[in-house]
């Protein structure tokens, strides 16, 4: 498979996968349809004003069914997607592919800083102008979803192609039982560490999940590999990496009402009650470990960009992103993983961004044609080729060679085996940024208890404001 | 504009003075729409949505007449944020003001240098606060940081400036003065510029030194310039807010929480725009109140 170099920018048009399994009755049916549509559109636009369609690329979701009809008109949607790379060349290329294989349909993309997303979505709903498809964050779908700003998908979407999907995946982009997001990939967290310092310290971190280390395992190494000049575990974000950590402290096979189940699940059932969760005591006892970490200098309290590689951190918990990374602008250092440590339970947080369709659309079928073309198998195989991260389906990650040898292999198992998605909570800015605030709090020396137990009450006012006007 | 000779009481304008008076409307019906519908409608717009229970996302709006208020007044959040304002302002302006006559008295000096010292006092005011935020946050960090870096150098322990509680409101209160504080010094350069010289030449030859005519010449002179570098300070404070989401969002312990940043997360993180409405209605008041102090005080004899 072709790799685009991310350095030079200049990537060669990767060619879309020819090669999907689809049954013959499939192949036969969208022939057909395909036949059909192009010989009646052509004797509609028989002025010569026909576009050209490549025969020798079979469209890659078929217009049959609940989406029969979509694209016939000409048809301009707006998506917003994030900014940056991987997303601008790869979303890009893509869009352009689509619209080969759909010519009357154009995507407008508007690109935004990941921070910002959110932002753009909330001011454009506000004014009453959403684009069409929009590029949510997993949890954020939840949040969105509560405030009827989504389509629903299900009535879209055949039943045998979502079961393509992982489960967790789906998950994720579903509220109140809806299916409101679909994800091209999927992520988990794994603890990327430099050879150089952890082999001087003569530390040999576990390469299976069978042996990963818990947390406490993982804190006494740590120690050894942290110097006055490097930290030894570079560990920032919040929602993602360190509340996942958090749930680990917990137990989803206790029974419901104890604190240990609290503890790992996050929220109650009915998503209507934090208290007792958030504030679980075996959460508090993990966050004390963190806390300790920062006060002995082993993880920074203020962001270092990049403080891994650059040898300012012997190890970062980060995702496949952190690979992407390693890989492309960091070739010289020679670095290893390992699975992300835990504290009673192996697990952690899973997830992605999701293509989500604005509930206010006036072209719902194109968007979701366009949102199903996104995270089909063959897009998939497009989008791994700019973005190398577990695909969503499946189908897809089975037949993705590089899952089959480490370190993908791990990202494969752990995701398999011990992940599962971020809370779904439906005040999920409020949820973020008082955890943020938390985490810097705590951070900065703050009790744990009082202050678990303060975000816990805080989150639990918001979620009680929202149910009280969202009965 | 002449606008015509003097006119009876009650009599209609003589036709050039009128056209005339559609002439100077006509030039200023567009900056006035400008800051009818962009100034004083988002202004009438908040006061109205403060009246409402009003969510961003969904739209929805439940009449609460005064609630808003009644909430503000008892919200701990938010009166801990004016606490964090109020503190911000008085070392801003305290610092600011006397830092930015001191440098204004010596941009005042001719000398060589004079016009480069000007240039460098002035950049900052320039440069976009982002940008000027990004720097300091980085300039801060206590690993890459170069404050830390140089402290390390003479065997000081690096410091988490916006980190520990203790300095992440004179951190971020250092940086807001850096910015502002070329602002400030041209306006009281333009201030001393306008002292006639021989107000010093009288004083001098009634023996006054350099501290007596500093300040029985210069300071009651530059009274009308102080008020409105202080009138001007004390609104730019109760505005303060790139900063503060650029390099700390309101933490540690809510330390940097000042009352706009406490606004933002109500209207966008919390969606309670009617809420953050009557915040915003609030903070205003308490703007207007203190600049009609500042007038009172300061009124020129």
């Amino acid at each position: 498979m072709p790799k685009p170099t991310a350095r030079n920018g200049k990537r060669s048009a990767p060619q879309p996968h020819a090669t999907d399994q689809i049954s013959r009755r499939r192949l036969l049916r969208n022939s057909i349809g395909a036949f059909l549509g192009f010989g009646i559109s052509g004797y509609l636009l028989s002025d010569g004003s026909q576009p050209t369609v490549h025969a020798a690329t079979a469209p890659w979701v078929d217009t049959t069914g609940p989406l029969e009809g979509a694209g016939r008109e000409p048809v301009t949607l707006r998506f917003l997607d994030e900014a940056g790379s991987p997303w601008d060349e790869g979303h890009e290329a893509m869009i352009t592919e689509f619209q080969r294989q759909y010519p009357s349909i154009k995507v407008q993309r508007n690109a935004m800083p990941f921070t910002e997303l959110y932002r753009q979505i909330q001011t454009q709903v506000a004014a009453s102008e959403p684009p069409d498809v929009l590029y949510i964050d997993g949890p954020a779908v939840a949040s969105f979803a509560a405030e009827n700003v989504l389509l629903p998908l299900n009535p879209y979407i055949p039943a045998d192609d979502l079961h393509d999907f992982y489960p967790s995946s789906l998950e994720e982009a579903t509220w109140g039982g809806k299916l409101y997001g679909l994800a091209s990939e999927q992520s988990v967290p794994l603890l990327y560490y430099r050879l150089d310092a952890f082999e001087a310290a003569g530390i040999k971190p576990p390469d299976s999940l069978a042996t990963a280390w818990t947390w406490p395992q993982a804190f006494e190494a740590l120690k050894k590999v942290t110097k006055p000049d490097r930290y030894g575990l570079d560990l920032i974000s919040g929602q993602y990496l360190l509340a996942g950590c958090l749930r680990s402290a917990g137990d989803p096979k206790a029974p419901k009402t104890s604190s240990a189940y609290k503890a790992w699940a996050g929220i109650s059932p009915d998503g209507r009650t934090v208290v007792g969760y958030q504030d679980a005591p075996e959460v508090i006892r993990a966050m004390q470990l963190f806390q300790d970490m920062w006060k002995q200098n082993i993880m920074p309290s203020s962001p270092i960009p990049d403080a891994m590689p650059t040898g300012r951190a012997a190890a970062w918990l980060g995702a496949e992103w952190a690979e992407g990374k390693l890989v492309n602008k960091y070739a010289s250092v020679k670095w290893s993983v390992t699975p992300a440590p835990y504290f009673h339970s192996p697990f952690v947080h899973n997830g992605s961004l999701a293509f989500t369709v604005s509930a206010r659309t006036r072209h719902a079928k194109e968007a979701v044609l366009f949102a199903r073309w996104m995270t089909s198998r063959s897009g998939e195989r497009l989008w791994f080729q700019y973005n190398p991260q577990l695909p969503a389906r499946r189908s897809v990650a089975n037949t993705t060679d590089v899952y089959k040898r480490v370190p993908k292999s791990l990202d494969l198992q752990e995701f398999e085996r011990e992940s599962a998605p971020r809370i779904r909570i439906p005040i999920y800015t409020q949820y973020t940024a008082l955890l943020n605030q938390t985490i810097t709090n705590v951070s900065a020396g703050a009790d744990v208890k009082t202050e678990m137990t303060a975000f816990a009450s805080k989150v639990q006012t918001a979620l009680d404001d929202f149910w009280s006007t969202h009965k | 504009m002449p606008v015509g000779p003097a006119r009876r009481k009650g009599a209609w304008p003589s036709p050039s003075s009128r056209r005339a008076l559609l002439t100077a409307g006509a030039f200023l019906a567009v900056p006035l729409a400008g800051l009818l519908i962009f100034r004083v409608g988002t202004i009438a717009q908040a006061a109205a949505n403060s009246l409402y229970q009003y969510d961003l996302l969904s739209g929805q709006r439940v009449f609460t007449g005064a609630g808003n208020y009644l909430r503000a007044v008892h919200d701990a959040g938010f009166l801990q944020s004016l606490s964090v304002t109020f503190q911000y302002a008085a070392m801003k302006i305290g610092v600011q003001i006397p830092l930015a006559l001191a440098i204004a008295l010596l941009m005042q000096k001719s000398w060589r240098w004079a016009s480069v010292v000007r240039t460098a006092v002035y950049l900052p005011v320039v440069t976009p606060f982002v940008v000027v935020a990004t720097l300091w946050a980085l300039m801060y960090n206590p690993t890459i940081g170069i404050i830390d870096a140089l402290l390390r150098k003479v065997h000081v322990a690096p410091l988490n400036f916006l980190i520990d509680p203790r300095l992440a409101l004179p951190s971020l209160t250092a940086v807001t003065i850096w910015k502002d504080l070329g602002f400030t010094a041209l306006i009281f350069l333009a201030g001393l510029q306008g002292i006639p010289q021989g107000y010093y030449e009288a004083a001098q030859v009634d023996g006054a030194g350099h501290w007596r005519q500093f300040w029985s010449v210069t300071l009651p002179l530059l009274k009308r310039f102080t008020l409105f570098s202080l009138v001007i300070a004390t609104i730019n404070a109760f505005q303060v807010y790139t900063p503060v989401y650029v390099m700390t969002q309101g933490g540690p312990l809510a330390r940097t929480e000042v009352a706009t940043y406490y606004m933002y997360e109500r209207a966008f993180l919390f969606y309670q725009m009617g809420y953050a409405s009557a915040l915003a209605i609030i903070v205003l008041l308490i703007i207007l109140g203190l600049s009609a102090v500042y007038f009172r005080l300061l009124r020129p004899e």
